[in-house]
C-alpha cells in the first residue's frame, strides 16, 4: 500500500506554503466526505518515475476540536492512521508550544517528521536550533525548512520519497478523536515537558525581532483612536476600488457579449434556436460574467489585507462590537466577502469555531448588499428617485447609501433575533483569535486564493444561472401563439420597407407572445398574491424569473417591456417604466413601487446559488429552507409597509 | 489577581482556570493557557474588548469573560 503524507499544523504555520512548494502540479481541490472543508491533494514525483500523494490538512491547535477544521483535520489523522506519515510544519521561533501536538500524536503511535519552518526568520532573531540533537532526543526526525523561499524543500521531499511503502506489520495508530478529557490532559502534560525538554537544546536571545516589529505595527493599526480610522479608511478605499476597477473590465465583457449577441443573431437563421443561444444561453452566461471583475477585485483585496496579517485584527477591532448579537470577530470576513456575493461569503464562514455563530452567519450573509442587487437597484433608483441634491450629496446616492446600511441594520437585527431565540445547537466553545505575523504577500498563493474563488462562483453560480436563464426563456417563449397571431403577422409582412411602423409592431408582438407564454400566464395568476406591493403582472413576471438570480430582473423587464435586449439600454427601459400608464392615464408605477420593490430585493433571497451552497455547508434543507421563508417574510412585510407608506405621504 | 486586571506588557505566570466547563479549559489549556506557562498581554482592543496576548511566541485574543476566569500572578523580577 502506498503512503500518504499529511502537512499538518497550527493555521499560519506555514502548511500551505510547503504544500505549494511540495506539488508542483497535479493540485486537486476537493472536499472533506459529508462536509465542505476544502481538501488540498496532490502527487509528488521524485526520481525513477515514483510518486506520493500529500495532503493540505486543515490548521489544527490540539487533539480537542473547536471548530468544524479541526474536527475534519482529526477525523483525517484518524482515517489514515495506519498509512500515513504525518509532517508537522510548525514555527520555528515558537517551538516550545508549537510541539506539544506533535509529541502527543507521537505518543499516540503516529510516524511524525518535524518541518521547522521560517528558519530565516529563526537566524534573524540570532537564534541556534539544535535539530540533530531533538531528533535524537524525541526520535523524530526534524527538518529545517522556509516554505517561502524554498530552503530546505528538496530535503524533506528526499526523505518523504524514501519511504513511499507503508511498512508491513506495523501497529496502527491509536485514535485521535473522541479521546476521553482526562487523557487528553493526561498527554497534553507529559507531551508538554518533553517539549520544554527538546526546547531547551536551542541557543540564543529570547528576544524576537518579528514579534517585536508586529507589536509596533500594532501599536498604530490598534490604537483606540487611529485604529478605528485607518480601519474605515481601509474599507472605503476597498469599496471605491471594486466599483472603480471592475466597472470598464465589466464593461468589456457586456460589449464582447453584445457583440457575439449581434453576430449570432445575424448568422443563425433559425429564430427559434438564435432566440435560445442569445435570449437564453448567453443572457444567462453575461449576468454571470459581468459580476467576475467585482468578485476577482474584492478577493484580491482581501486576499492582500488577508494575507498581510492586517484582516485578522480587523476581525479584532470589530469582535466586541459583534458580541451583543451573538456573532465574534470573525463574522466580519464572511459578510464583507457577502458584499460581493453570498457564495463565497458563505463558504467562508467555516474558520468561525461556535457552530451557532457559524449557521447565524449563514442565515444573515444573503442580506448583505451583494453585487447582484446592483443592477436592480441601480435601473429603480436612476427611474424613480429624482436627480437632486440634498446639500453636498446626490438625493440617489444617498437612497444607495441608505440600502446598504439598511441591510447591516437588518442583518444585525436578524442575527439578535436568532441569537436570543437561542438558534441552532449550542455548540460553542471557545471564541479565540490568532494574531499571525505581518507579512508581505505571497503573490502566486493569493493569486490561488483568487482563482479557487472565483472558479468557485463560476462553477456555482454559473451552473445554476445559466440553467435557469434557459428554463427562464423556455417559459417566457413558449407556447408562443396568441390571440390575433396571423393578422399581426401579416401586418408585420406588409411593412417591412416600413422601419418605425416595423419595430412598433414588433414590439408588439414580443409583447403579446409573452403575455401568453406559460411564464406570462403563471405572472398573471400570481398576480393577486403581490398586487398589495403595488405589482402588477409585468413586475410579477419579473419577480419570479429573479427568484432564481436577483440581477435577471432587469431583464426580465425588458423582455417584459418589449425592448428586447436591455442590458446595455437601461435608459429605454427607465423610460418606459415612467411612460406606463393607468386607464385614468396617471403614471402605473411611482416612487411608491419603487420604494417597495427596493426593500423586496434587498430582503428576499432571490439567488438560487445561495440556497444551493447553503444547503451543502450545513448538509441539510433546514437551514435553507428556513432563510427563504424569514428573508421572504421580511421582504414581504417590508414592501408592502414601504408600498403604503409611500403611498400615504410620498404620493 | 485575574488575566483582566493585570498590568500590560508584563510577564503574568499562570495559577489556575475557573469556573470554566472541562471543554473551554481543555481549549484553553492547549493553547498554551495552562498553570504554570507564562502569558503576556499586549493590547486592548479600540472598544476596550477583547485583549491581546503573547502566548509562546504568537499572539491571540480573548474576551474578557475568559480573561476573568484565568487567575494569574506577575512574575516578579522577570524578563521574558
Amino acid at each position: 500500500m502506498n503512503r500518504e503524507v499529511i502537512l499538518a499544523g497550527r493555521p499560519n504555520s506555514g502548511k500551505s506554503t510547503l504544500f505549494n512548494r511540495l506539488a508542483s502540479a497535479h493540485q486537486k481541490v476537493g472536499n472533506y466526505a459529508g462536509c465542505t472543508v476544502e481538501k488540498k491533494t496532490a502527487f509528488v514525483q521524485i526520481e525513477g518515475g515514483r510518486s506520493f500523494e500529500i495532503t493540505d490538512l486543515p490548521g489544527v491547535y490540539s487533539l480537542k476540536a473547536n471548530s468544524l477544521d479541526e474536527e475534519v483535520a482529526l477525523r483525517h489523522l484518524e482515517d489514515k492512521r495506519d498509512s500515513s506519515r504525518v509532517v508537522f510544519v510548525l514555527d520555528g521561533n515558537n517551538l516550545e508550544q508549537e510541539l506539544v501536538l506533535p509529541l502527543m500524536l507521537k505518543k499516540r503511535g503516529f510516524s511524525i517528521a518535524v518541518a521547522v519552518n521560517m528558519m530565516d526568520e529563526v537566524r534573524a532573531n540570532r537564534k541556534i536550533l539544535d535539530l540533530a540533537g531533538m531528533t535524537e532526543l524525541a526520535g523524530v526526525p526534524f527538518f529545517p525548512l522556509a516554505a517561502k523561499s524554498g530552503e530546505g524543500v528538496d530535503l524533506l521531499r528526499n526523505f518523504l520519497g524514501r519511504e513511499t511503502e507503508a511498512k508491513e506489520g506495523k501497529q496502527p495508530a491509536q485514535p485521535v478523536s473522541g479521546i476521553p478529557h482526562a487523557e487528553i490532559s493526561d498527554l497534553h502534560r507529559k507531551a508538554r515537558s518533553e517539549a520544554r525538554e527538546l526546547n531547551r537544546l536551542n541557543k540564543g536571545p529570547r528576544e524576537n525581532l518579528l514579534m517585536a516589529r508586529d507589536l509596533k505595527i500594532d501599536g498604530l493599526l490598534l490604537h483606540p483612536v487611529l485604529g478605528p480610522l485607518i480601519f474605515l479608511f481601509t474599507m472605503f478605499v476597498l469599496f471605491q476600488s471594486i466599483f472603480t476597477w471592475a466597472v470598464p473590465i465589466s464593461d468589456g465583457i457586456e460589449a464582447g457579449i453584445a457583440l457575439l449577441n449581434d453576430h449570432l443573431k445575424a448568422t443563425v437563421t433559425n429564430e427559434l434556436l438564435a432566440s435560445l443561444l442569445t435570449d437564453g444561453v448567453l443572457a444567462g452566461m453575461g449576468s454571470v460574467l459581468v459580476f467576475v471583475p467585482q468578485i476577482a477585485i474584492l478577493f484580491l483585496l482581501i486576499g492582500l489585507l488577508e494575507y498581510s496579517g492586517y484582516l485578522p485584527r480587523v476581525a479584532y477591532m470589530v469582535d466586541r462590537l459583534m458580541k451583543p448579537y451573538g456573532l465574534d470577530g470573525k463574522v466580519f470576513i464572511p459578510l464583507l466577502s457577502s458584499v460581493a456575493c453570498a457564495v463565497p461569503g458563505i463558504l467562508s464562514t467555516r474558520t468561525i469555531e461556535s457552530e451557532r455563530t457559524r449557521l447565524i452567519t449563514i442565515m444573515i450573509s444573503p442580506l448583505m448588499t451583494c453585487s447582484a442587487r446592483l443592477p436592480v437597484y441601480t435601473l429603480l433608483i436612476a427611474t424613480f428617485v429624482p436627480a437632486t441634491t440634498v446639500g453636498p450629496f446626490s438625493l440617489q446616492g444617498l437612497v444607495m447609501f441608505g440600502m446598504y446600511s439598511l441591510a447591516v441594520l437588518v442583518a444585525l437585527l436578524v442575527a439578535l433575533v436568532l441569537h436570543r431565540l437561542d438558534f441552532g445547537k449550542r455548540k460553542h466553545l471557545v471564541s479565540f483569535l490568532n494574531l499571525p505575523h505581518y507579512r508581505t504577500p505571497n503573490w502566486p498563493e493569493l493569486l490561488r486564493f483568487v482563482w479557487t474563488r472565483v472558479y468557485s462562483f463560476l462553477r456555482k453560480a454559473g451552473t445554476i444561472i445559466f440553467s435557469m436563464a434557459v428554463l427562464l426563456w423556455a417559459l417566457l417563449s413558449f407556447p408562443g401563439s396568441y390571440p390575433g397571431k396571423s393578422e399581426l403577422e401579416a401586418k408585420i409582412a406588409a411593412s417591412q420597407d416600413k422601419k418605425e411602423e416595423l419595430k412598433l409592431l414588433e414590439d408588439q408582438k414580443s409583447a403579446l407572445r409573452l403575455e401568453h407564454s406559460y411564464g406570462g400566464r403563471i405572472g398573471k395568476a400570481l398576480e393577486p398574491v403581490f398586487q398589495p406591493l403595488g405589482y402588477d403582472w409585468k413586475l410579477t413576471i419579473g419577480i419570479l424569473a429573479s427568484l432564481a438570480a436577483r440581477e435577471v430582473f432587469v431583464a426580465t423587464i425588458g423582455t417584459v417591456f418589449s425592448l428586447g435586449a436591455v442590458d446595455d439600454d437601461t435608459e429605454g427601459l427607465t423610460k418606459a417604466l415612467r411612460e406606463e400608464k393607468k386607464a385614468d392615464g396617471s403614471p402605473k408605477y411611482t416612487i411608491a413601487t419603487c420604494l417597495s420593490l427596493l426593500v423586496f430585493f434587498a430582503f428576499s433571497l432571490q439567488c438560487i446559488s445561495t440556497i444551493g451552497v447553503a444547503r451543502r455547508e450545513t448538509n441539510s434543507w433546514k437551514i435553507p429552507a428556513l432563510m427563504f421563508a424569514y428573508m421572504f417574510a421580511i421582504a414581504y412585510t417590508g414592501a408592502l409597509v414601504a408600498y403604503w407608506a409611500a403611498t400615504a405621504f410620498l404620493a | 489577581m485575574n488575566l483582566w486586571d493585570a498590568p500590560f506588557r508584563r510577564p503574568l505566570r499562570i495559577l489556575d482556570l475557573q469556573g470554566l466547563g472541562e471543554e473551554v479549559r481543555l481549549v484553553l489549556t492547549q493553547l498554551g493557557l495552562d498553570p504554570g506557562e507564562t502569558v503576556e498581554k499586549m493590547h486592548l482592543a479600540p472598544l476596550r474588548d477583547p485583549v491581546s496576548l503573547r502566548i509562546g511566541e504568537q499572539l491571540f485574543t480573548l474576551r474578557a469573560e475568559l480573561c476573568k476566569n484565568i487567575l494569574v500572578e506577575e512574575k516578579e523580577g522577570a524578563t521574558r
